[in-house]
């Protein structure tokens, strides 16, 4: 396969800063699709290749999800659950994949996922540390869970038996300082026993998954001043007297900027159409 | 001999010309009044007799009839009572005939010969007058009252004795001079409010375009101070619309009567516990209610949500049609109802809902049942409405001095009206129809655009985005604009209807 291969190595601007952080980086990383993507805020989705309807239903739910707000997924590629995130991800228009292959960067493993390959290359980025025509070993597959643990920010399991590989992934992850999430089971379930295990031991149960988009968000919350940047400048003082008093009257910014209430109201509405106050009882508050 | 005196009797707050025909024939004495007469003016026999007697004058001791043309419609009242004194003595020849055919007499008899005041002399003056009758005998006691209606040689009169003097001689006792005020002072005034400035703001574009408007905060935050002084604001009333109030105010009784001084608006402050019948008018001759009695001045309910539903639902019609029409037997009263609406309410029925520091005491229950109150149908009556809390001790301290006062209001809404007059709108704001909308308040592509944002944010109804429209529009008036500016719609925006009390 003839693929337009790049290599990023420790001096390339594209080498993910994470992946500095991390014990036992890759020298350099063999990439194809979008170089971006390696320094994005992205989520990793993992699992065991064994899986339940149920795993399967929440991989793709998690992978369109955070695919619609915009957040990059990493996975692996392999069958079952990494499939099932790849494709959620997928069926989002403009959703964004990123596989770390442990096997060579031109070579799908399993086979049967040549197609899924192509459509991840095609909307987002193909990772591996191992050269082209690299088929793949069994020391390979764990390693490559060091660089999906050290891309991501935060890590969800769905699925894990309590041998499964993702464990070791989530090992990685936990070793990083990463948050790792886990997707509760039933107990009587073995495909669930090593995430129910995780739980046990302290990892974060996901229960909403809107939880792991505002865990990514609350990293870059914007300061006042970054939300007031936009603002005119009598819209930019009324904004702030809000924010100094957590929430205040209309009299009282008219009185305290001496702007007439009539045009005070008038800001008041606009700021609260532009989303950045709420009125509530005669009283303007931000809008959280 | 026949004779016919000129009277009227008052329908509601009309005057209708009754002729007294009185004549005296042989058979026993007797006094018989023919012409649906009530018994207010069947008991008239009695003090008319007296009277005559009284005065000094011979009571004939023949058969008399009395007709009271038109014989049709019922007649109510004692305003007959010296009509029809004066008939007895025309046909005596106590009183030169030939005279008697020029006045119109009202007046009630004590049976002493005294002419005491009546109810409802400024319609029946003016019916006389526009029946072309020009001099009239009025009792004195109505005298101030009377002097309102022009065009009409007024005499009044405080006995029997001076009634004949009157109509034989010409007699005509000094009339008590009429206080023509060009401007009422009105001893209020908004420079008394601390703070509230937005909430006097927000009555000021009320006033303006004729805009109901709603206040909502806990109790001691101003509501009624601010509501009081409404009328404070309102251009000067016309002469017209003096005489309209005027007209009203004569029909009702004394106690309501002192409630207004001439040329000062109306302020009707109607309890919640009042019925219907006070609300929109009622009775057997039906009288006016609050609502007429608030016209051309100013309406408030305050503790809106204690009215009954069936008073609220009562005065939806009355505020659309801006006159109340009650029928009895067939005959349609005609009350004039245009007033300016101004309510109040609390945030819920302890009154502390939303309050930084007092607990809200209400139940879930009691705060759904109050906030469907303020929703609905009363809701469709007003355009504008503003929350307001307390003013703190600060701020009465501090801004003193700073308080914007009725003059200052008083401008900003004549120069309004001025505004609307001047580009050929003579009606209100808010009675702009929906057909009219689009070409009085015409939005330009930015103006669009912020009401499409603000149309999906609040989650409006076409009716609430119309009733920004006309408020908009009330306030580019007020700022002399000829264009709908964002400006205008953004502050329009902030006193729009919620569909419910803290709803979006």
């Amino acid at each position: 396969m003839e693929r337009d291969i790049k290599i990023i190595d420790e001096n390339s601007e594209y080498y993910p800063e994470n992946l500095r952080l991390i014990a036992n980086r890759p020298k350099q990383l063999y990439c194809a699709g979008d170089l971006k993507l390696l320094n994005s805020t992205s989520i990793a989705v993992i699992g065991s290749r064994k899986y339940t309807i149920y795993g399967k239903n929440v991989a793709s739910m998690i992978g369109s999800t955070l695919a619609q707000a915009g957040v990059p997924v990493v996975s692996g590629l392999a069958g079952g659950i990494d499939t099932f995130a790849h494709e959620g991800v997928l069926s989002v228009d403009g959703g964004r994949p990123i596989a770390v292959l442990g096997t060579g960067i031109d070579r799908p493993y399993p086979k049967k996922n040549a197609k899924l390959y192509e459509r991840v290359l095609e909307a987002g980025l193909i990772v591996s540390e191992y050269p082209p025509e690299f088929e793949g070993a069994p020391y390979s597959f764990p390693a490559r869970n060091r660089i999906i643990a050290g891309l991501c920010t935060s890590l969800v399991v769905i699925e894990a038996n309590f041998k499964s590989g993702s464990l070791i992934t989530c090992q990685f992850a936990m070793d990083q300082g990463k948050t790792v999430y886990a997707v509760p089971g039933n107990i009587n379930s073995q495909f669930s026993m090593g995430t129910n295990l995780l739980l046990r031991d302290g990892a974060t149960p996901l229960v909403v998954i809107d939880d792991l988009i505002a865990d990514i968000k609350k990293d870059n919350l914007p300061t006042l001043e970054d939300k007031a940047a936009s603002l005119g400048e009598d819209e930019r003082a009324i904004f702030f007297v809000i924010a100094r008093n957590d929430g205040c009257s209309v009299d009282y910014i008219s009185h305290e900027l001496n702007i007439k209430s009539s045009k005070v109201n008038a800001i008041l509405t606009v700021l609260e159409i532009k989303g950045y106050v709420t009125t509530f009882g005669g009283k303007a508050y931000l809008s959280k | 001999m026949i004779s016919v005196i000129n009277s009227a009797v008052c329908y509601g707050i009309e005057g209708n010309i009754i002729r007294v025909e009185t004549d005296i024939s042989n058979g026993l004495p007797s006094v018989n009044i023919v012409g649906l007469a009530s018994t207010t003016v069947m008991e008239s026999r009695e003090r008319i007799k007296s009277a005559i007697i009284n005065s000094g004058f011979e009571y004939p001791r023949r058969r008399v009839t009395v007709n009271l043309s038109p014989a049709g419609i019922r007649k109510n009242g004692s305003c007959l009572d010296l009509a029809i004194a004066v008939g007895l003595l025309v046909s005596c020849y106590y009183i030169d005939a030939r005279n008697v055919q020029n006045y119109g007499i009202i007046g009630e008899l004590s049976l002493n010969g005294g002419v005491t005041s009546v109810i409802g002399l400024l319609p029946m003056l003016i019916c006389m007058r526009d029946a072309g009758i020009t001099k009239i005998i009025i009792p004195y006691d109505n005298a101030a009252e009377a002097l309102i209606v022009d065009g009409v040689e007024l005499f009044p009169v405080k006995s029997l004795d001076e009634c004949v003097a009157a109509i034989n001689d010409g007699y005509r006792a000094e009339l008590p001079a009429e206080e023509r005020r060009e401007k009422f002072s009105y001893s209020i005034d908004y420079a008394d409010i601390c703070g509230q400035e937005n909430a006097k703001r927000a009555i000021a574009v009320a006033v303006t375009g004729r805009h109901g408007l709603l206040m909502v905060g806990p109790p001691g935050c101003g509501k009624t101070m601010l509501a009081s002084r409404v009328p404070t604001i309102m251009p000067d009333m016309t002469r017209e619309e003096m005489l309209e109030t005027a007209i009203i105010y004569s029909v009702v009784s004394e106690r309501t009567k002192k409630d207004l001084q001439p040329g000062e608006r109306p302020f009707r402050h109607p309890n919640y516990s009042i019925g219907k019948a006070g609300l929109i008018g009622g009775g057997n001759y039906p009288v006016p209610g609050e609502l007429t009695l608030a016209n051309k001045g100013v309406l408030f309910l305050d503790e809106i949500c204690e009215f009954d539903r069936e008073n609220i639902e009562a005065l939806r019609l009355p505020i659309e049609e801006r006159r109340i029409v009650h029928f009895r037997g067939g005959v349609p009263y005609l009350f004039p109802a245009d007033f300016q609406l101004i309510m109040a309410s609390n945030p819920c029925p302890c009154g502390y809902y939303g309050d930084t520091e007092h607990v809200c005491k209400c139940n879930g229950g009691q705060l759904e049942s109050y906030r469907r109150k303020l929703s609905g149908p009363m809701m469709d009556r007003i355009d504008i409405r503003i929350e307001m809390e307390k003013v703190s001790f600060e701020q009465i301290g501090e801004r003193d001095g700073e308080a914007t006062s009725s003059a200052q209001l008083a401008e900003d809404v004549s120069r309004g009206i001025a505004f609307a007059r001047a580009h050929g709108r003579t009606k209100a704001n808010s009675m702009i129809s929906d057909e009219e909308i689009a070409e009085i308040c015409v939005l330009g592509y930015e103006e669009l655009e912020l009401m499409r944002a603000a149309y999906d944010l609040y989650q409006m109804s076409p009716r609430s985005y119309n009733k920004v429209l006309k408020v908009a529009r009330t306030i580019a008036d007020i700022e002399e604009s000829e264009q709908i500016s964002c400006e205008h719609l953004a502050e329009a925006l902030s006193y729009r209807i919620l569909t419910e009390i803290n709803g979006g």
